[in-house]
């Protein structure tokens, strides 16, 4: 990620806090999907899989999002379930992980959900299972979404992202 | 189907060097003995004919064969000759080793049934297609070691799910789920996160802190005058722009060419730029008018100032001299009237002298004789009277009384007024002095002053009457010197005035270019990703990351192996296993045993239970002898059940009846007489018991009772059947 992106991000974590924070970026990171190209996207504050993207060549994709500014992320049992119900549905499960730190972007892992415990997990022990093409599709559209978001964003927090979801037709659930 | 016929032993372990031979020709061969007689060695010997350095050391997965040694100690080679009956006639192997300056010598030898003889690798490859059986197998399967029993028997599970492991042949497996664990590759995973977060942390600070300095920076520019909107390359070249035309009009203005300063091409150049102006406009004040003829008055100036003090100094000071040359003839006359009384005073003492004289004649030859006995006594003739001439003891006594009664009175009264006299005649010398001096004095004022009117005529380039006042002419010069000045100053803070805001400006080019410096070092260390290295090291990371997932994915294969494996060997001899469990314990409570193995959840290996027919744990109620009996009968299982994966038609056992009670020892030879149908048997005991049931068997044995061991001479063996 950018430099300035990294700045922008680490003041709007400073001010909303690391939980707040994590919502919000979620939301970016639908809203980055959507700048994409990705039209059937469902983002989801509380229950199931964050984000659900499906791509015009029909790809789907489940994605559970993770922020930290840590080495390492915890999945929770939840979350894997979450995961495993989409899979079902013919989305393939990824954890998209951003750590908040200089240099480091997006990971998405497209992580054989069976194999992996439910407990600390190294972010570096996901990156085998990178998509690294959709990352590099990706990062652009992220610098370019929290630039043109961010002064917004800054000032009314999560609720003027879900405004920008709804505006662009991306569906948010809230329960 | 493969048989050992003949087992030739010679240095070998505890047979130091007499060679033995043990005929196996019944289905069970009993070596009895006491501990440390050479029964197991005679085992031993066979594995390792077999097998070689895979049965030794610790690769054997068995601990006592660490550092194990194959030679005896007093001998230097150990040979070991077995026969093997196969259906093509008999195989020989001979496998040897020796000691000795330090290098151990291997070599073994197969000779076929059609008399042919491999060697080395080819005998290896010969040994390994005859027995088809790894020695893993070989070590669980057939040759029961009393270690596989020992761990078995242990309450605690973790060490009996690795020793049933061991007895299923599943030690390849855990060695390498072993060097999995201790490869700590996720350490090394570990290690490199955290070098990359140290690293970014050092870059996160490096560029906060330049950060800090580039605002500093920037609000000094703003304290200038600068605005932000300046603070770029455009805002940097529309100042050096500026400055260039500023330069080449001052140069106009003052009449001198310009320099040529090269345009920078890029941001980067403008400092040089900016230390070229510099330069140029110190160049072109140095050599402007205005500042020469400031030089040039100015040093006129002081030299006026200079000829103004020195005259007024000079005529300052011959006027204090000729003041007091003066006060001098007031106070004591002018020097002619000196010299008048100087004369008058010459002629008193000349008269007062002429007195004396007439006085007394003799007075002043006492007196001068006085003078000369005081002055030089010695230089005249002692006593001896320079008036009378004659001999007078203590002349200068004479005399002075001579003077005093006779002379002295008279004349005291003409001396004191010469005296007087003399001294006004020593002032008016001083004062005649003093007057002469006063007179040099001036003399060298007025000298010194002519020069320095000299000077000022020079200077003025004017010569002076006496008339004309030379400071007057000197003032006037001055006057209009400082005019001159006054209006060249002028002229020149006019300019100081242009310098000032070209200087400034080139401040304030020194100032863009240093924030575009820093901005730039910034921008420099946010692209440190985008260096071939820092791509080589994220790179390394997802090869990391993949590599651990491939070793993960070979270790959780190798455990599935494992645990299938496990459940088809169980399950091909759970039968066998629990009925000779059930005939050797004949435990009441016990119809069945069943083994179940599962993949431990904890450890990721494989966890081993003994169930009931009830499905209930039984390990908890087994005694010593009932975990011994089940150690034995799975061993025994597995070696019924392997009897169509190998040719091998024996198993081996050593010392088998360890915690086995009385009854227990005779179950279990019923057990082994069951066995002995299908494998001969070769069993190393010292119990007594077992050796008596054993004997008791209506079949045919061959019973090698081995004792009286001595380190020089092995066993005494004792041969029956």
């Amino acid at each position: 990620m950018k430099w300035n992106t990294f700045n922008r991000l680490k003041k709007i974590r400073n001010k909303f806090g690391s939980q707040q924070f994590g919502k919000i970026t979620q939301k970016l990171l639908a809203l980055s999907f959507h700048e994409m190209g990705y039209t059937h996207i469902v983002e989801r504050g509380v229950q199931g899989v964050d984000i659900d993207i499906k791509g015009e060549e029909g790809k789907r994709y489940a994605i559970e999002v993770k922020t930290t500014n840590k080495s390492s992320i915890n999945l929770s049992s939840d979350n894997i379930q979450a995961l495993l119900d989409r899979s079902k549905d013919s989305y393939l499960p990824v954890i998209a992980i951003l750590r908040l730190r200089i240099f480091e972007n997006w990971v998405l892992a497209r992580t054989p959900i069976s194999e992996i415990s439910t407990s600390n997990i190294l972010i570096d022990r996901l990156r085998a299972y990178r998509m690294i093409s959709l990352e590099s599709k990706l990062e652009p559209a992220f610098d370019y979404v929290v630039e043109k978001h961010f002064e917004e964003t800054l000032k009314k927090g999560e609720s003027y992202l879900k405004e920008q979801l709804n505006k662009i037709g991306i569906e948010t659930r809230d329960f | 189907m493969l048989q050992i016929k003949k087992i030739k032993i010679d240095g070998f372990r505890g047979f130091p060097i007499k060679s033995d031979t043990f005929e196996i020709k019944n289905p069970i061969i009993l070596f009895y003995g006491e501990n440390h007689q050479g029964k197991s060695s005679v085992l031993n010997a066979i594995e390792w004919c077999l097998y070689g350095d895979k049965c030794t050391g610790v690769k054997s997965g068995i601990r006592e064969r660490k550092d194990w040694e194959i030679v005896n100690r007093n001998s230097s080679k150990a040979i070991v000759d077995i026969e093997i009956e196969t259906d093509k006639g008999i195989v020989r192997i001979i496998r040897t080793e020796s000691k000795g300056n330090g290098r151990i010598e291997r070599t073994i030898e197969v000779v076929l049934p059609d008399g042919s003889v491999k060697n080395e690798d080819d005998a290896e490859s010969e040994i390994t297609r005859l027995v088809r059986l790894s020695y893993m197998d070989y070590a669980t399967t057939i040759y029961q070691h009393q270690e596989a029993i020992r761990a078995i028997v242990t309450q605690k599970p973790s060490l009996r799910n690795e020793a049933m492991d061991l007895l299923l042949g599943l030690a390849d497996y855990i060695n390498i789920l072993y060097g999995i664990k201790m490869s700590k590759i996720k350490d090394v995973q570990r290690k490199l996160v955290d070098n990359f977060d140290n690293f970014q942390e050092k870059v996160e600070d490096r560029i906060k802190f330049r950060q800090e300095e580039l605002e500093k920076n920037k609000n000094k520019a703003k304290s200038k005058g600068l605005k932000n909107k300046e603070l770029n390359e455009k805002g940097l070249k529309n100042y050096m722009l500026d400055i260039k035309k500023d330069t080449n009009k001052f140069a106009s203005q003052l009449g001198i060419s310009g320099k040529h300063i090269p345009f920078p091409s890029n941001w980067k150049e403008s400092s040089i730029f900016a230390e070229l102006i510099e330069e140029e406009i110190d160049r072109l004040w140095s050599k402007s008018p205005d500042i020469k003829g400031q030089r040039e008055l100015s040093s006129k100036k002081f030299e006026a100032d200079n000829l103004k003090e020195k005259y007024i100094r000079q005529k300052k000071s011959l006027q204090k001299q000729k003041t007091g040359l003066k006060k001098f003839e007031k106070d004591y006359g002018s020097l002619g009237e000196i010299d008048d009384e100087l004369k008058n005073i010459q002629k008193d003492i000349n008269d007062i002298n002429e007195e004396i004289k007439c006085i007394s004649p003799k007075a002043s030859l006492v007196k001068e004789g006085i003078r000369i006995l005081k002055d030089a006594s010695l230089s005249l003739k002692e006593n001896v009277c320079p008036l009378c001439g004659e001999e007078v003891p203590n002349l200068l006594d004479h005399l002075e009384k001579e003077w005093k009664q006779k002379i002295k009175i008279e004349i005291n009264k003409l001396d004191s007024k010469k005296e007087e006299l003399e001294g006004r005649w020593g002032e008016l010398e001083d004062l005649q002095i003093k007057y002469e001096r006063i007179v040099k004095d001036i003399e060298r004022e007025e000298k010194e002053l002519l020069e320095v009117i000299k000077d000022i005529s020079n200077f003025l380039g004017k010569k002076f009457t006496d008339q004309e006042d030379p400071l007057a002419f000197l003032e006037k010069e001055l006057g209009e010197i400082e005019m001159n000045l006054k209006k060249i100053n002028k002229s020149i803070k006019n300019k100081l005035g242009k310098i000032n805001s070209i200087k400034e400006k080139n401040n304030k080019i020194i100032l863009i270019h240093n924030i575009l410096e820093q901005e730039n070092k910034i921008e420099d260390i946010m692209k440190i990703n985008e260096t071939d290295e820092y791509k080589e090291a994220e790179n390394i990371r997802d090869i990391l990351s993949e590599f651990i997932s491939d070793i993960e994915e070979i270790a959780n294969k190798v455990r599935e192996c494992s645990v299938n494996e496990a459940k088809n060997k169980i399950s091909s001899a759970e039968a066998a296993i629990s009925d000779f469990f059930m005939k050797i314990t004949k435990n009441p409570g016990i119809k069945q045993i069943k083994l179940i193995v599962e993949k431990d959840s904890r450890t990721g290996g494989n966890s081993y239970s003994f169930l009931d027919q009830d499905e209930n744990e039984v390990t908890p109620i087994l005694s010593l002898g009932d975990f011994n009996s089940l150690a034995l009968s799975i061993f025994l299982g597995l070696s019924k059940m392997d009897s169509e994966s190998h040719p091998l038609k024996f198993i081996i056992m050593d010392d088998p009846s360890q915690s086995l009670s009385e009854k227990q020892k005779k179950r279990f030879v019923e057990v082994l007489e069951e066995v002995s149908q299908s494998k001969n048997l070769l069993i190393s005991t010292m119990d007594t018991e077992l050796q008596n049931f054993l004997e008791r068997l209506a079949l045919k044995k061959t019973i090698y009772e081995f004792s009286k061991w001595t380190p020089d001479s092995g066993p005494s063996i004792n041969c029956r059947t």
